[in-house]
């Protein structure tokens, strides 16, 4: 009978050592905002490109997963592949500030860097909607039946070629197939808590799509990509992404 | 003795609030439990390349349910002067439009629309009707009956109507195991439509058994037109069709500018479509892209029906566009031949199936 307590005390200190208990923190949000030229992106608004006036009216990214990694540790976010549909976000001013928020569950940790696909790799692109439940890769509207491909991103919208204030023009460039595809990897520097302001701000800078670096295209020559063997403007816009593309 | 009194009270109490509801004992036809209920499940296999249809957990397919969405879709009960059923402006021969510019509802009176196929409706997920605002073909649904230029209706008449008739009280009762004819409600009858709409199915064209079946195309004027429709190659010119009528549904389902009309703003459009449901300036006079699928079966062409012909919505497209500022953005220059023209005219031409036309399971059960 002595015993009992003693037994009960050990018993109890060995269930609370065997089961470590799992810090989870404040859910880590990723914020992606964009922007043209460094200032919010209000669709529908006129914007200089590289002299001439444009009007972007379609931003969206398909992007394949967050993965926060540091330090032997790697977590993903809970969507394999999303759409950034800034098309839908950025109507207004405020939208465009806002941007678009995912957030998602992570143990306590460092965490040094980002990586994410804009499209997705060759095991998902060589099938099509029908072989997938859940948008965007069941959804048509996502993929390119002429290239069989899905469509990794889409910047539409129209210019003004002659300075006249008519906007004349419509450009189109839509990009895809798996041969673009790569990772991008992105330096952060987040110390996951759980009293952290566990945030993430991820920009996408329209003008460095379309010309990162004074790369630009030429509108009135080429104002569509829209086929995969349209290599040039494929992949000097995918190229673009890894300036585009940064955290704030 | 205290526990043998409470187990008494219980039983007692039990056999007083049993789950047997009181049925009223005047009302001669409002009990149906006396009508076998034993729901069978309908498999739909979807179609070769067809994407997985997505029905709704709360409305599975059975055999009875899709029965009895037959019989509502062809019954002109559901109007207010029983002449218009849904089948009145989805007719079987017209792709299940009625090929009319407007639709005529109850008097004759006219709509402000033309009615969109039903061909494969059951897979299309991002709105229904031109603007998109029924989320489901089970919202789709219940809004014709009350509308005044269609059905004229209002759902708790119908109600009343279905109720008071043997045939749909059995009906009701075999597809959905209702126990009284007042569970006979607007939301069952929607669901039953829906189930039945699902089962309309059209994928034996040319283009099906032929091209998405992975066969060699033989015709040099299709192949180009097919590879113009989708831009599948830089040395032809794009089409643009592929934009928005694009995979197997020859939809993607979104909602376009397709530069029918310009005016001086936005606010301007005297159908918003989109813009009218989301109330966002820059979606006004953008419609849901139709399929492509039967398209010579299902004229006229675009929400109001102002093109006769596939011919005059190629001139269109290549010759007569409307800019505004939220025309999309690949109509700007759309540049064809005639006879780049007539090869995707030709192509467009595999898209026809009439198969379905005949199929016993979508004719008028009450003929």
């Amino acid at each position: 009978m002595k015993n009992i307590p003693i037994i009960f005390g050990l018993l109890l200190i060995l269930a609370t050592a065997c089961t470590k208990e799992k810090v989870m923190v404040n859910p880590i949000t990723i914020k992606s905002t964009a922007t043209y030229g460094g200032a919010p992106l209000v669709l529908y608004t006129p914007v200089d490109y590289f002299g001439m006036n444009i009007k972007v009216i379609t931003a969206d990214f398909m992007i394949s997963g967050f993965t926060l990694s540091g330090s032997n540790k790697v977590i993903n976010t809970p969507d394999t592949v999303f759409m950034l549909k800034f098309t839908d976000s950025n109507l207004t001013n405020a939208g465009a500030k806002e941007g678009i928020v995912k957030t998602f569950n992570a143990d306590e940790w460092v965490y040094n860097n980002l990586f994410f696909g804009v499209g997705v790799d060759s095991s998902i692109n060589k099938k099509r909607p029908e072989d997938f439940n859940t948008s965007p890769l069941n959804d048509g509207y996502y993929y390119w039946e002429a290239w069989k491909s899905y469509i990794f991103l889409k910047v539409e919208g129209t210019f003004d070629a002659d300075g006249d204030g008519n906007y004349e023009g419509g450009f189109a460039y839509h990009i895809g197939t798996s041969d673009l595809f790569k990772i991008l990897s992105l330096p952060v520097n987040l110390n996951a808590g759980v009293n952290a302001n566990n945030q993430i701000h991820l920009n996408f800078d329209i003008k460095d799509v379309l010309g990162a670096g004074g790369d630009f295209i030429d509108m009135k020559l080429t104002p569509s990509s829209h086929n995969p063997k349209d290599v040039a403007i494929s992949q000097k816009i995918y190229n673009h992404l890894s300036t585009a593309i940064t955290i704030k | 003795m205290k526990l043998k009194s409470l187990f008494s009270v219980l039983i007692l109490a039990l056999a007083l609030f049993s789950c047997k509801k009181d049925i009223d004992p005047v009302c001669t036809d409002c009990d149906l439990s006396n009508i076998p209920y034993n729901p069978q499940p309908y498999t739909l296999v979807d179609p070769p390349s067809f994407p997985k249809m997505v029905i709704p957990a709360d409305n599975p397919f059975t055999v009875d349910g899709i029965k009895l969405g037959r019989f509502l879709f062809y019954d002109p009960i559901m109007s207010k002067d029983s002449t218009i059923a849904c089948a009145s402006c989805h007719k079987i021969a017209g792709g299940f439009t009625d090929n009319e510019a407007f639709s005529k509802g109850v008097n004759g009176t006219l709509g402000t629309r033309s009615s969109m196929s039903l061909l494969n409706v059951g897979y299309y997920q991002k709105g229904l009707f031109w603007d998109g605002r029924a989320k489901s073909l089970e919202d789709q649904a219940l809004q014709p009956i009350e509308n005044p230029i269609e059905m004229n209706e209002n759902w708790a008449n119908v109600e009343k109507k279905l109720q008071a008739s043997p045939l749909y009280r059995e009906l009701f009762r075999k597809a959905f195991g209702i126990q009284e004819k007042k569970e006979i409600t607007k939301f069952l009858a929607a669901k039953a439509i829906s189930q039945f709409e699902r089962t309309l199915l059209s994928y034996n064209s040319p283009y099906d058994l032929q091209i998405l079946a992975g066969n060699p195309v033989l015709d040099d004027d299709i192949l180009d037109g097919y590879t113009m429709f989708f831009n599948g190659s830089p040395s032809l010119p794009d089409a643009q069709c592929g934009h928005c009528h694009d995979g197997v549904l020859l939809t993607n389902n979104g909602y376009f500018n397709n530069g029918l009309d310009s005016f001086p703003n936005l606010e301007d459009f005297p159908d918003a479509g989109l813009g009218g449901i989301s109330k966002i300036p820059t979606d006004n006079g953008k419609f849901r892209a139709p399929t492509l699928r039967n398209i010579r079966q299902t004229a006229p062409y675009m929400h109001d029906g102002r093109f006769k012909t596939v011919e005059e919505v190629m001139d269109h497209y290549t010759d007569h566009i409307k800019k505004m500022t939220n025309l999309d953005a690949n109509l700007y220059k759309v540049k064809l031949t005639e006879k780049q023209k007539q090869q995707v005219l030709k192509f467009i031409t595999t898209l026809e199936d009439t198969t379905y036309i005949h199929n016993p399971a979508y004719q008028n059960p009450f003929k």
